[in-house]
């Protein structure tokens, strides 16, 4: 064996293949190493352009997104529903006709947001489920639900009374000081619908899609904002919506269901119905 | 190739920063621009209503008929009033866009989050007191609603990998008992 250790390894090892990438503009393989392609001259664009890693959306982020997108179809709806149906239907005029369009408007609207319900429980992915609170805290949150109802609805009542006296406004005629008949589609327009769609969209999806990825206060303030806004028919009730959004938030997670929320807030509709009622038919 | 991964990661890293940079500046332009304008309408809201019951009396002397005067007073004063909330809400808005612009690096995904609900819910609010106001700069509106959803899935990862980050330092320097290490074999 002819072996000479001591000389320089480099002369034997075989020659480097030389790495080739195709040319952006005219499609030739070049040297990679070069500047410029020989044939047209285009500087290669991994030099030209600097490199920008993708932001690619966690699974978190998708269903965060999606809460977002139902969330603005929801207030997109709301306007339309509330610049052509409702200005079509002047509030200040009275009449069976009238009130009876109102209560059509808002039984199509809400059999429309219904539906996009049920769109965003198939298109949100469900959120992990939350750990149940003890058996304690959960009977605390329901002996305490009733108290801070009431509350809530007094602070609901100050505020509305409070507005009408510091802005002037004049009470619009309330569709409820109508036909006693159409009560029962009423108390299914005010009372039972928004309880169960509105608790399902904002607490069980809202908060459990937020509650992944922000801490549990953040999710129930940004849960009850959405809340809030999405009452924007109502614009000067937004704060105090946002109130009971907070409320309703805590107590879901207080008690561990949706049951709770769902009877609060149908309980505190319920309430507000019969206060205007009552303001109508006493004077 | 640990190294790899980590300086592929810082550099991920830094492309979130950059976005959470855009939603900044986006939530400061969107701050700033609402105060400002909304300032300027309240000092000329008096004329703007001035106005506008001007055209309403010129249109009743046309038909021949002429306003109370007394009701015309009340409808100003009541017209004033309602306009000069909405714009001091409206100003109250630009200040928590401000806010947010600022904190947008402390609470990534709170800040963003928060400026997009507000930001479609105010323009849908807005939308519905003046269905106008709606395709006005349309364009811009699509602009800002878009880099704050990017910037959204940009401060999800960015608060992922933060944590992650934090976790990983915390389990490398922590034994998870006083004498064991976190794998459980006997520390030095």
């Amino acid at each position: 064996m002819d072996s000479r250790p001591n000389e320089p390894q480099e002369a034997e090892a075989p020659p480097v293949e030389m790495q080739t990438v195709e040319c952006w503009r005219c499609g030739k393989q070049i040297d990679r190493t070069l500047a410029r392609c020989p044939f047209c001259a285009a500087r290669p664009r991994s030099l030209t352009r600097p490199i920008r890693p993708k932001v690619t959306p966690t699974a978190e982020g998708r269903a965060t997104v999606r809460l977002i997108v139902m969330f603005t179809i929801f207030l997109f709806i709301s306007v339309i529903h509330g610049v052509v149906i409702q200005a079509a239907l002047s509030p200040d005029e009275v009449g069976r006709a009238n009130d009876e369009g109102m209560l059509y408007a808002a039984l199509f609207l809400e059999a429309v947001d219904t539906v996009l319900v049920i769109i965003a429980l198939a298109w949100i992915s469900i959120p992990r489920r939350a750990e149940r609170p003890s058996l304690e805290r959960r009977a605390t949150t329901w002996l305490m639900s009733l108290p801070v109802l009431t509350v809530v609805f007094l602070i609901n009542y100050w505020y509305h009374w409070y507005l009408r006296e510091a802005l002037d406004l004049e009470l619009l005629e309330s569709p409820l000081a109508g036909q006693t008949d159409l009560l029962p589609l009423w108390i299914a327009v005010i009372c039972l619908q928004p309880a169960v769609i509105e608790e399902l969209f904002f607490r069980y999806l809202g908060l459990g899609v937020l509650r992944n990825v922000m801490g549990v206060h953040g999710a129930v303030l940004v849960s009850s904002l959405m809340f809030g806004l999405a009452h924007i028919y109502v614009p000067l009730s937004i704060p105090v919506m946002i109130l009971l959004g907070i409320v309703f938030g805590y107590a879901r997670l207080a008690s561990g269901s949706l049951v709770l929320p769902m009877m609060m807030h149908g309980l505190h509709n319920a309430a507000v119905m019969a206060a205007e009622w009552y303001s109508v038919h006493a004077v | 190739m640990a190294s790899a991964s980590s300086g592929l990661g810082s550099l991920s890293q830094a492309a979130r920063g950059k976005k959470l940079r855009t939603a900044r500046g986006v939530l400061l332009f969107v701050g700033i621009l609402t105060i400002v304008v909304n300032a300027v309408l309240f000092t000329v809201v008096e004329s703007q209503i001035d106005k506008e019951i001007e055209k309403e009396k010129q249109a009743l002397r046309q038909r021949g008929l002429i306003a109370d005067p007394g009701e015309v007073q009340k409808v100003r004063a009541q017209a004033i009033r309602i306009t000069r909330l909405v714009q001091g809400v409206a100003i109250g808005l630009g200040v928590v866009f401000v806010i947010l612009g600022i904190i947008v690096k402390q609470f990534p995904v709170g800040a963003t989050l928060t400026g997009l609900v507000l930001y479609i819910g105010a323009a849908a609010v807005f939308g519905m007191i003046d269905p106008a106001t709606l395709l006005t700069g349309l364009i811009i509106k699509v602009f800002i609603v878009v880099t704050l959803i990017y910037s959204l899935q940009a401060a999800l990862a960015y608060q992922r990998e933060e944590r992650e980050a934090r976790m990983a330092a915390f389990q490398s320097d922590t034994p998870v008992w006083p004498g064991v290490g976190i794998d459980g074999q006997q520390a030095e």
